[in-house]
């Protein structure tokens, strides 16, 4: 039982796997943390970390897993976009290499003690088995958004209801017809709501052969068509890209898709509960 | 896992950077492992930063503006006020409340990156004007 071992018993136990390179010490105050990865990952030294003069990335191995942790800045607070840059940053290189749970942004622990005996052991088992899990895939975001007015368009041409109000509607007083317009414009909403689940659909068929695991994200605007994670396999990915190509085509006229990837698996590190 | 160079054959799909700064806090926001033992804020006197990006749909305001953009587009055929217009107009409206100090550093700069049109600036974004950074700097 490796219980509440030092940072440095870690660091014992995962030299055996002759994985990372002992590098320099981890910072001595506060650590964030962007990720968890296995020891054995043969990672890339001289990753640079957040803060005005980055600090370097090390790692902190505990059995079988090991933190990407960096100091802090301790004059400011975090969340600059040259912090989240960072933050992705690290997280993306280190996924091209290995397999890794992204932290989310803004995960501080008290010191390198702390990152073992309240992240890395407690939950052990559990971020093995995730990593285990992730190996081999990387993660590729489509966002796609309605051209112009074409959802509104297909809105009034599928929903004889919301034409019909819509007409009745033309030219009368806003003020008059108050309530019915926040009727039209709640059917409206509805209606692209719908669009957009059947879109999402559509697109998670059609790339489903070459996905291991699809991630939907809440959609951010109204314009949007569809957003969607999904977990690719190394192996199909050229597979999945074709796929998304192809329905690129189908939707030339209608939705413009945005493919953003591989990056670090970022949909697909659901939050633990403590004692997971 | 091995992973090669994004090329860019795509005629029919854009593929943006992963390191642009739009995409980058699309990517991670509210994205990743939360431990609840994560000090937040306080306890090492480190102060991190979040916000809210969801929109707000489910208002009065934003089924008006449903309704008007709707309105037009059957008045005018040649020249409606589309659903892009009207995704800037419900995030002025509908979602500035929602948005807080945090990040509005990044936002400025997201909506400088893209020129302040459509893009990933749809996350219901909006700068204010007195950003985080102004106040501290």
């Amino acid at each position: 039982m490796m219980g509440t071992t030092r940072p440095g018993a870690g660091a014992a136990t995962a030299a055996r796997h002759a994985g990372i390179a002992p590098e320099r010490r981890p910072p001595c105050g506060p650590c964030y943390v962007y990720g968890i990865l296995p020891s054995a990952a043969r990672t890339r030294t001289g990753l640079c970390g957040l803060g005005d003069k980055p600090a370097r990335v090390t790692f902190i191995r505990y059995r079988r897993i090991a933190a990407a942790v960096s100091g802090v800045p301790a004059d400011r607070s975090l969340g600059t976009p040259a912090d989240l840059r960072a933050h992705a940053g690290v997280l993306d290189a280190l996924a091209r290499s290995s397999a890794v749970l992204p932290m989310r942004f803004g995960g501080v622990l008290a010191d390198e003690n702390a990152v073992v005996t309240e992240l890395l052991e407690p939950h052990h088992g559990a971020f093995a088995d995730r990593l285990d899990r992730l190996n081999g895939h990387a993660q590729f975001t489509i966002k796609g958004r309605y051209l112009g007015d074409v959802a509104l368009r297909e809105v009034l041409a599928e929903r004889p209801e919301v034409m019909r109000l819509n007409k009745r509607l033309q030219g009368r007083d806003v003020w008059a017809c108050r309530e019915e317009r926040i009727q039209l414009g709640e059917l409206v909403a509805r209606a692209l709501e719908l669009k957009r689940m059947a879109d999402t659909q559509v697109l998670s068929v059609a790339l489903a052969p070459h996905v291991a695991a699809v991630a939907e994200r809440a959609p951010a605007s109204a314009g949007t068509a569809v957003d969607a994670a999904f977990l690719v396999a190394g192996p199909h990915r050229r597979g999945f890209e074709d796929a998304a190509e192809r329905q690129g085509k189908l939707w030339q006229n209608r939705i413009r898709l945005r493919l953003v990837g591989p990056v670090a698996p970022y949909d697909f590190a659901q939050p633990l509960q403590r004692g997971e | 896992m091995t992973t090669t160079p994004v090329h860019q054959r795509s005629t029919y799909i854009e593929r943006p950077s992963p390191t642009g700064l739009a995409e980058v806090v699309d990517l991670i926001l509210d994205k990743g492992l939360v431990i609840d033992i994560f000090v937040r804020v306080s306890l090492v006197g480190i102060e991190v930063l979040t916000i809210d990006a969801r929109i707000v749909v489910a208002s009065v305001d934003t089924y008006l503006r449903f309704a008007e953009a709707v309105n037009r587009l059957d008045l005018a055929e040649n020249g409606p006020k589309g659903l892009p217009d009207l995704v800037g107009s419900l995030q002025e409206g509908g979602a500035r409340s929602k948005t807080r100090g945090a990040l509005e550093g990044v936002k400025q700069k997201t909506k400088e990156t893209l020129g302040g049109h459509d893009g990933d600036g749809d996350r219901g974004i909006r700068p204010r004007r007195r950003s985080r950074e102004d106040e501290d700097g």
